[in-house]
């Protein structure tokens, strides 16, 4: 009940299963993970409407559903974390794929433009050489490098903690909920508090205008660049920063 | 004791009051019993689903197997009984009606006597009379506190949950002889309300560890970054490199 919640749905999940639904609504996966970490393991193998219906819920952090014998508005404001191969057989990109154009373009659309625009960051996972992997019984087996990094991530959660009770407020843009983290600003605050340096703004523009960004992708990697200067400890974010962010933002695939 | 009038109560009415759990928001409903001469019957109204029908079942022999009391259940007795669950258009589900369903007979057959104003039941009955943990007990804690309901009496177990919430003393029952005991007037055993649960945040760490991971740094960099800020995350690339292990051991 203290833990927030961690979600991970099979990829054979219905729509009522993710959104919520029944003669009487329920809620889905989305608003079980409220708060929490939606995980979908095998994006790409989800059916299309389900994927598709994550968009209002993405963006709104909340989902209505209307039925028959009533409707009803769950809160769904959860951080979606997504694992898939970049092609059907997995090896997209090497000498490896042995998928037809054909099968590689019909998978690249399944992941449809506004929910993709609605994630982040987009990480490779390369494979790895198998030197990395041989056995070293005298491996350190205690979790330091995880320890440090929950101790990195609690400081930045500090930092984001101190200015969003400085500014006091909830979320404009339909959100009714208290800001606790960089990824719940709307726009507003947005311009409020994200404090750009000038050459960051540039390079946000020349890239927003060369990678043809959305303006939700826009305002998106403003608080990714946002979380990344306050990883650092940083009040301002800097060209750097701002770089950083955008290399995630890009697809390769 | 009033159970030595029994025989001599030939009709009665009572109200108190329950609530149907659903989403977002549970729903007051008010439990009526109303006992007439006649011939026997003992129904339900009020749209119930299965498992509030079968409340009837429960609740007789909860009532018949309640402590010493020696109560009269009402399966036994020669009168046409009533209950019924308002409003009268709200489906009822689920088995949470029946502490109230019980309280309310007894009420009504004067059995037992004490002022339902302020209170709110739910819990479903055992046989012998002990009371078994309901779903959405959170949304019904929440909705009696704004009603303006004072006391809430639920199961045991339910009693954290419900004891989230502030402004209204949560009531944990273990049997129904004991929440008999603590309500009926001629009864002085009193038992304590809840303490209130804490909201803190407990975290609990398994599974894999971070240094069970080999190189993946821009992964790992990558994963620090978006649990920072909560961003939406996509991570790809070939089978078995291990993007499922690194989410899975990824928390808060």
């Amino acid at each position: 009940m203290y833990e927030p919640p961690f979600r991970t749905p099979h990829h054979t999940s219905s729509y009522a299963s993710l959104i919520g639904g029944g003669t009487i609504p329920r809620p889905g996966e989305v608003t079980l993970a409220h708060r929490g970490i939606l995980f979908l393991d095998e994006f790409a193998e989800f059916h299309r409407d389900v994927v598709n219906a994550l968009r209002e819920p993405l963006e709104d952090a909340q989902v209505s559903v209307s039925r028959a014998r009533g409707s009803a508005t769950f809160p769904a404001n959860f951080m979606l974390i997504a694992a898939l191969n970049p092609c059907p057989c997995g090896k997209y990109g090497t000498s490896g794929c042995r998928c037809p154009h054909t099968a590689i373009e019909r998978y690249k659309r399944k992941l449809s433009g506004p929910v993709a625009d609605r994630i982040d960051m987009w990480v490779h996972v390369g494979e790895m050489p198998p030197e990395a992997l041989a056995m070293d019984k005298n491996r350190n087996t205690e979790d330091t490098e995880g320890e440090r990094m929950r101790a990195r991530i609690a400081k930045a959660r500090e930092r984001q903690a101190k200015r969003f009770s400085a500014e006091g407020g909830s979320a404009s843009g339909g959100k009714a909920q208290k800001l606790t983290t960089n990824a719940d600003m709307g726009p507003k605050e947005l311009e409020q508090l994200a404090n750009l340096s000038p050459e960051a703004e540039k390079a946000l523009m020349t890239a927003a205008k060369s990678y043809k960004l959305s303006a939700r992708g826009y305002h998106r990697t403003i608080k990714l660049a946002r979380t990344i200067a306050d990883l650092a400890g940083d009040d301002e974010i800097t060209a750097d920063h701002m770089m950083e962010a955008l290399q995630y933002r890009v697809r390769e695939m | 004791m009033l159970a030595f009038m029994k025989q001599e109560i030939e009709s009665g009415f009572a109200r108190l009051f329950g609530a149907q759990a659903a989403l977002p928001s549970a729903q007051l409903v008010s439990v009526e019993c109303d006992i007439t001469r006649g011939l026997h019957a003992f129904t339900v109204v009020g749209l119930p689903d299965k498992a509030v029908e079968e409340a009837k079942d429960r609740v007789a022999s909860a009532i018949k197997n309640c402590g010493d009391y020696g109560f009269e259940s009402p399966k036994r007795s020669n009168k046409k009984i009533v209950v019924s669950l308002a409003p009268a258009e709200l489906k009822k589900e689920g088995a949470g009606f029946d502490l109230p369903f019980a309280l309310c007979f007894l009420l009504a057959s004067e059995q037992i006597q004490f002022d339902p104003a302020g209170k709110l039941f739910a819990g479903e009955l055992t046989l012998d009379g002990h009371l078994r943990p309901i779903r959405g007990v959170l949304s019904i804690a929440i909705m009696a506190r704004n009603e303006g309901f004072k006391e809430l009496f639920i199961p045991h177990e339910n009693a954290d949950e419900a004891a989230l919430v502030s402004g209204i003393n949560v009531y944990p029952v273990s049997t129904l002889a004991e929440v008999v005991a603590h309500l009926d007037i001629e009864d002085d055993f009193a038992f304590d309300s809840h303490v209130r649960t804490d909201q803190e945040h407990k975290r609990v760490f398994e599974g894999v560890s971070l240094s069970d991971i080999r190189g993946q740094e821009t992964a790992k960099r990558g994963l620090e970054i978006a649990a920072a800020g909560r961003h939406n995350i996509a991570l790809y690339g070939p089978p078995g490199t291990g993007k499922t292990m690194l989410f899975r051991k990824k928390r808060r």
